[in-house]
């Protein structure tokens, strides 16, 4: 007969083994995002990146597909990480930050208000790329249940194996690849695009049945601009350059009225395309939605400007330890951007 | 194999087999729509856009906003004051809107933009639900939405509901 002891100490190695087992199952089974969909690697790229930033940009599309840091770093010594992703609501952006405040304290941050637009979850894969990059923590847990739409439960966002593991049949040799080590998609959080189609045909928006953004929306920009002002960050708010979709000048007017009410800067940078010389059939791969990496360069030389001049943002350049971290950046920067595509 | 190892393995292999939480397909109802006739032409909300193109032809523009992050287009359509908006449904592009831009059309119960709410209950009747600015329809998976100004129809716009796009 076995000894109590020898039982014991083979349930638990028995239950190691278990746990262990499942979780490089989990390693194996969960999207990896690297040569599709890079957006679902953006969020968990924050976490291995050497910081601090003096600026994180949070949002959507708006945000990380418009803005180089690496310019902003060239051309003013500005540091900063983009924090966005595809259709990032703004209770996600919300918790996102609370997120980056257990890391670091920036001295801004800017916010996208293209989200405002948006009360209720729209979709789980949007959430997936958003949520699952998440580290595990009461931010990540309130982001799900903020987040989640029918069908959808908590526990498969904990334990990623129970939403994936139907993935069996689409395995690939990706999957084996980066099953412990992703390679990095994007730079501080921007994601580049060389593409070239020329915005033509935009739509202009259509009349609607309201023009007030939910009051979830609302709660959460003041949640935001009070976190921001506990840690004694300034929030600032911009409207990125995109021509679609449609900006309506009954939404700027709501954001301008709360920016003034609460002492705060709104940058709407959809008005300011010419100043920062935005050429609509060169600076866009698709049509007017996001600028591709020449428009965002563009776009974060006046931003910085913006950033150094108006809001004091140090210029970091000659500080031995950041210089190194942002030198190889660059160089990773220039070694996609130069790279010509087989 | 002992019936309990057969019965584990079992276990793990359907844990594999059956779909993720969170995966579901539903049969497309058909259902009766609203739908809005351009040139002879039937535009139904939540129906294939392919036979509509091929019938009217080439758009008088034509613009396609990919979706964030993920394949497939939003296409919109515009035909003179007609706006079509399309979404992806696999090899599909479906109707999601059809709107219209100016008082050139009327819907095929004879409103157009410019009509006042008494012509919109006469052609539609009683059955629709309100706010300070709308006039809202609903015929199985569609929705017909007046937009309201100082009491007159400012825009026409037909919805596919089913597809939960914003």
């Amino acid at each position: 007969m076995m000894s109590k002891a020898k039982k014991i100490v083979f349930s638990v190695a028995g239950i190691l083994v278990l746990v262990v087992l499942l979780w490089l199952l989990q390693c194996l089974f969960v999207p990896k995002y690297m040569s599709k969909i890079p957006e679902g690697a953006l969020i968990a790229e924050y976490y291995r990146d050497k910081g601090p930033h003096d600026v994180v940009f949070v949002g959507d599309c708006e945000v990380y597909e418009n803005f180089s840091p690496i310019t902003l770093w060239e051309e003013y010594g500005i540091t900063s990480y983009i924090r966005g992703n595809a259709q990032q609501l703004i209770w996600q952006s919300y918790y996102l930050l609370e997120d980056t405040f257990r890391y670091e304290t920036p001295e801004v941050v800017v916010f996208n208000v293209l989200a405002m637009k948006y009360g209720t979850p729209q979709s789980e894969a949007y959430n997936r790329l958003n949520i699952d990059g998440m580290r595990l923590s009461v931010s990540k847990v309130r982001c799900i249940l903020a987040s989640m739409t029918e069908g959808e439960d908590l526990i498969s966002y904990i334990f990623p194996l129970l939403r994936y593991h139907s993935r069996w049949n689409e395995l690939t040799i990706e999957d084996l690849k980066y099953m412990f080590f992703r390679e990095r998609v994007g730079h501080s959080g921007y994601l580049m695009q060389k593409g070239v189609r020329p915005a033509v045909d935009v739509p202009l928006g259509i009349p609607l049945e309201s023009y007030e953004f939910p009051e979830i929306c609302w709660d959460y920009l003041d949640r935001m601009l009070e976190l921001c002002n506990s840690h004694g960050t300034r929030l600032i708010l911009i409207k990125a350059p995109s021509l679609y979709p449609y900006w309506y000048e009954e939404w700027d007017d709501q954001i301008l009225t709360y920016a003034k009410k609460h002492g705060m800067k709104y940058y709407n940078l959809l008005d300011m395309c010419d100043e920062i010389g935005i050429d609509w059939s060169t600076d866009t791969y698709d049509m007017g939605l996001h600028l591709n990496v020449w428009g965002a360069e563009k776009l974060s030389v006046y931003f910085g400007k913006i950033l150094s001049e108006e809001v004091g943002i140090p210029d970091r350049r000659g500080e031995p330890e950041v210089d190194k971290i942002w030198q190889e950046k660059v160089m990773a920067y220039y070694a996609e951007k130069n790279e010509v595509k087989k | 194999m002992s019936a309990r190892r057969v019965l584990l393995f079992a276990l793990v292999l359907s844990f594999f087999m059956f779909p993720g939480c969170g995966e579901k397909e539903e049969p497309r109802e058909e259902a009766d729509k609203y739908c809005f006739v351009y040139n002879g032409i039937e535009i139904v909300p939540g129906e294939d856009i392919a036979p509509v193109i091929a019938a009217l032809g080439e758009p008088t523009s034509y613009y396609e906003a990919a979706s964030c992050a993920f394949e497939g287009l939003d296409k919109i359509y515009t035909y003179g004051g007609v706006q079509i908006n399309t979404y992806p449904d696999g090899e599909v592009d479906r109707v999601l809107s059809v709107v219209l831009l100016d008082d050139a059309c009327l819907t095929p119960e004879g409103v157009g933009i410019g009509s006042d709410v008494e012509a919109v209950i006469a052609a539609y009747g009683n059955e629709y639900t309100s706010t300070e600015n709308s006039m809202t329809y609903m015929r199985g998976d569609t929705e017909l939405k007046f937009i309201l100004r100082d009491g007159c129809v400012s825009s026409i716009q037909y919805y596919d509901i089913s597809s939960g796009t914003d």
